[in-house]
């Protein structure tokens, strides 16, 4: 019977194992999430300006055909078509929509034409901060007036033959409402997965937690020395898993629980043979002597057998000798029987007064007084009573050992408490050392010679004790005696 | 152990949460920031500045196309001779063979591009000479004339044109006469054969008709479709050989400008490497050079289209 746990809190704080869980996830997932989310942004970022940039820089090539060739006309015949190139900046300017500024300036800066007309004194398009390159050159930026404009410029350029340059300001506010749209359709992307992995993560926390703490429960609950075990969760995880593992280390903890009952039953059999061995000079003893009178009166019943009376008599004689040494030899395989009876309730002075009965010729060896006091209607114990018999034989055969010729042995029962009972073994003997009070109860150590003392008894003793609920107490003062108490629970009316 | 972990969670998040939104606020501004410059192309060529102090030379060409594509064609060979002669010369965009020898005439111009037929019709009015003429890509002096349909079409010979549409350039071209009075008459054909004869003002305009199927087939120049024949388009016929386009001025007229123009261009092709370097971005027709010309490599012109036109002209 091995000692059970009483935990019944969870080892688990299962809301901080969770918490950690969400913790860690969530901070590098969020983390993750924006940074991958950025890497998205800018790379379409950069796809939308470029495409943008294109899509103006292609409409203005475009156009810049048309005024290249309407400058060239007014070139070729000046009064044919003043005006052509106005109206084909206002048409261009009609027909997108998104151009904001158009302005073309000849060789020497000078404005030619320009679009919005109004603008086109007001404004010195022409000394707005130019690209130091007299290429194509496109700039994005905010301006006081247009606000965000993409500003785009084109030589009008031919070969070695310059007619000027062109100036475009295309609205650049389209793009910048793309990437607003786009950066909150990454934010809200992103807070609606983080969120719902950060609910996943939750639910598949919550479960490891429970499943743990079940796991918990479950160890906590088991009961050793039952054979029926918990089932494994059929869930499949690796919690599942450690179920199983679980379940074979209780398999195995049960094997070497039989193992060791098997162990300790041979350890106890062991020194029950080794006090019957101490028994044995007494029981012959108490054997040789009804023998002795058995043969004395077959003898006399030899000299006279006609003496009928006598006869008569000593058979009488001879068949109560015989008695005695039946009761010897019963008392004697009582005691040697191995199997002990399962949950039967005994009266502990009865148990006593047969040990002492058993033992008493032995302590006349040495003239030891045994003072019994063993009051009758003690309440009962749920023990078996060879073992009881086996813990009483063991305390007065060390008292034996211990005391001197005329010693005395007090043996003593008792109610102790509530809802106990007590057994005390008291001697004058020659005590123990302080020192080795802790000891005495070690398997294997005696200050006994070889076949004196096996070291057991003590140790045995103090198992079955403690395995009936019970405690084996040892009181001791050199030179003076020592006291050995046996206090066992009562037994319930189960 | 519980408690330390609820500490540690609440201050987490109280330094996490506002430095998230933080980092959210920062991108979402840098996001936003898009001022930015970039530079698509450089200056291309340099613009000599000495080059609008020199005296200035017209030379005067047939507006075949939009002015900007002329441009592209031609200004290149107008950087050439103002980089090579005395003179800055400009370019005088003409609306058709008509304009374009008025400019000569008008003396607006000092040389002018002229097709060989026009030339050739303009010769026996005018005092007018052609100076040099380009060469093809086999350093002849010569170009073809091509009968061409879309790759697609069924039309294996000159005889299936009947009842087809046909377009043609400019009736002043040599392309738009070849086919009437030499290629037909050798098939005993008339335009009238045909279901519809169109001449369009410029050859790129008959390219374009006949390529997207408003023509059944087209007349025009060898060079001008070289990189689509085997393509897009099948060749059916071929002219004989021609003297090609020639540059024409007026006889004893801007001499000095005319001899400085010719010494300039038949240097261009000296070796083959200066040429190809030099004409680069030349229109297609010039940029295997140019040899002299003269009038009486014209002759066969007169001789192809001359009896065809007794005949058709009433
Ligand atoms: N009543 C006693 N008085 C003195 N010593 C004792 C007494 N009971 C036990 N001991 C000491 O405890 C030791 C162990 O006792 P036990 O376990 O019964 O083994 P064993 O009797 O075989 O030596 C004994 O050897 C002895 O030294
Ligand atoms: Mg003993």
């Amino acid at each position: 019977m091995i000692r059970r746990a009483h935990h019944t809190e969870p080892v688990f704080a299962h809301s901080t194992l969770r918490a950690r869980i969400l913790l860690f996830t969530g901070i590098v997932l969020i983390l993750l999430l924006l940074v991958i989310s950025q890497v998205l942004l800018y790379q379409w970022r950069s796809v939308i300006i470029s495409k943008q940039e294109e899509s103006v820089v292609a409409v203005s090539k475009t156009f810049m055909v048309t005024v290249l060739d309407a400058l060239i006309r007014e070139d070729q015949s000046a009064s044919a078509r003043e005006g052509m190139l106005q109206t084909s900046i206002d048409d261009f300017m009609r027909s997108l929509g998104n151009v904001k500024y158009v302005a073309i300036v000849d060789d020497r800066q000078r404005l030619i034409a320009a679009g919005p007309p109004l603008l086109a004194d007001a404004i010195p398009l022409t000394e707005r901060p130019r690209l130091s390159s007299d290429g194509l050159a496109l700039r994005i930026t905010e301006d006081s007036t247009f606000s965000w404009v993409i500003d785009v410029h084109i030589p009008l350029r031919v070969a070695r033959k310059s007619w000027g340059s062109a100036v475009f300001g295309y609205d650049a506010s389209p793009i910048r409402d793309e990437l607003r749209r786009l950066f909150f359709f990454l934010f809200v992307t992103t807070v609606i997965v983080s969120g719902a992995t950060l609910i996943v993560l939750y639910v598949l926390a919550s479960r490891l937690t429970r499943s743990l703490n079940r796991l918990v429960k479950e160890m906590d609950n088991v009961d050793l020395d039952r054979e029926v075990r918990p089932s494994a969760t059929d869930s499949g995880d690796d919690v599942a898993f450690l179920f199983q593992r679980f379940d074979a280390m209780q398999r195995r903890i049960d094997q070497s629980r039989i193992q060791l009952e098997n162990a300790q039953r041979q350890v106890f059999q062991a020194e029950k043979l080794a006090s019957i061995g101490r028994l044995a000079s007494g029981v012959a003893h108490q054997v040789n002597n009804p023998l002795h009178g058995i043969r004395a009166c077959l003898y006399a019943i030899e000299k006279e057998p006609e003496n009928t009376g006598q006869t008569r008599e000593y058979l009488g004689l001879i068949g109560e000798a015989i008695a005695n040494i039946e009761a010897v030899v019963q008392k004697l395989l009582g005691f040697a029987r191995q199997q002990p009876a399962q949950g039967s309730m005994i009266d502990i002075s009865a148990s006593a007064r047969k040990v002492a009965s058993l033992v008493d010729v032995r302590l006349r060896e040495k003239s030891v007084r045994l003072a019994l006091d063993l009051p009758e209607g003690l309440p009962p114990v749920a023990i078996d009573h060879q073992l009881f018999q086996e813990v009483v034989m063991n305390l007065l055969l060390n008292s034996f050992d211990a005391v001197g010729q005329r010693g005395t042995i007090a043996v003593t029962t008792g109610v102790h408490g509530a809802d106990a009972v007590f057994l005390a073994v008291r001697d004058n003997g020659v005590g123990i050392q302080p020192e080795d009070l802790d000891r005495i109860f070690e398997p294997f150590y005696t200050t006994k010679d070889i076949g004196q003392g096996t070291g057991l008894g003590l140790s045995v003793s103090q198992s079955i004790i403690e395995q009936h609920g019970g405690t084996l107490l040892v009181q001791s003062a050199m030179g003076q005696g020592s006291t050995f108490t046996v206090i066992l629970p009562r037994g319930s009316a189960e | 152990m519980s408690h330390t972990s609820k500490w540690k969670w609440t201050t987490i998040l109280t330094i996490a949460t506002p430095a998230v939104l933080a980092l959210t606020v920062l991108f979402y501004v840098i996001v936003m920031d898009i001022e930015r410059q970039t530079v698509i192309l450089g200056t291309p060529d340099p613009i000599d500045p000495t080059a609008q102090f020199k005296p200035v030379a017209y030379v005067g060409v047939v507006s075949r196309y939009p002015p900007t594509i002329m441009y592209r064609g031609y200004q290149p060979i107008m950087d050439y001779l103002t980089a090579n002669t005395p003179y800055r010369f400009e370019l005088v965009l003409g609306k058709d063979y008509q304009e374009a020898l008025r400019l000569l005439l008008s003396r607006r111009v000092s040389a002018v591009f002229l097709g060989s037929y026009q030339y050739v019709r303009a010769h026996t009015e005018h005092r007018i000479v052609p100076v040099l003429k380009p060469l093809n890509e086999y350093r002849q002096p010569l170009s073809r004339s091509v009968l061409f349909v879309r790759s697609s079409s069924s039309m294996r010979a000159v005889a299936d044109l009947a009842g087809k549409t046909l377009a043609l350039p400019s009736s002043e071209s040599f392309s738009a006469h070849w086919p009437i009075d030499e290629l037909f008459a050798q098939q005993k054909m008339s335009a009238n054969d045909l279901a519809r004869v169109h001449n369009f003002a410029h050859h790129h305009t008959v390219i374009a008709q006949v390529m997207n199927g408003s023509f059944e087939a087209g007349v025009t120049r060898e060079y001008l479709v070289r990189d689509l024949l085997g393509k897009e388009i099948r060749a059916i016929a071929f002219s004989d050989p021609i003297p090609s386009s020639p540059l024409v001025a007026l006889a004893d007229h801007h001499t000095e400008i005319i001899r400085a123009m010719t010494e300039a261009l038949l240097r261009v092709n000296q070796d083959e490497r200066t040429r190809l370097e030099l004409t680069q971005h030349w229109d297609a027709e010039f940029v295997n050079g140019f040899v002299t010309a003269n009038d009486a490599d014209y002759e066969i012109i007169r001789r192809m289209t001359q009896p065809a036109r007794r005949k058709t002209t009433p």
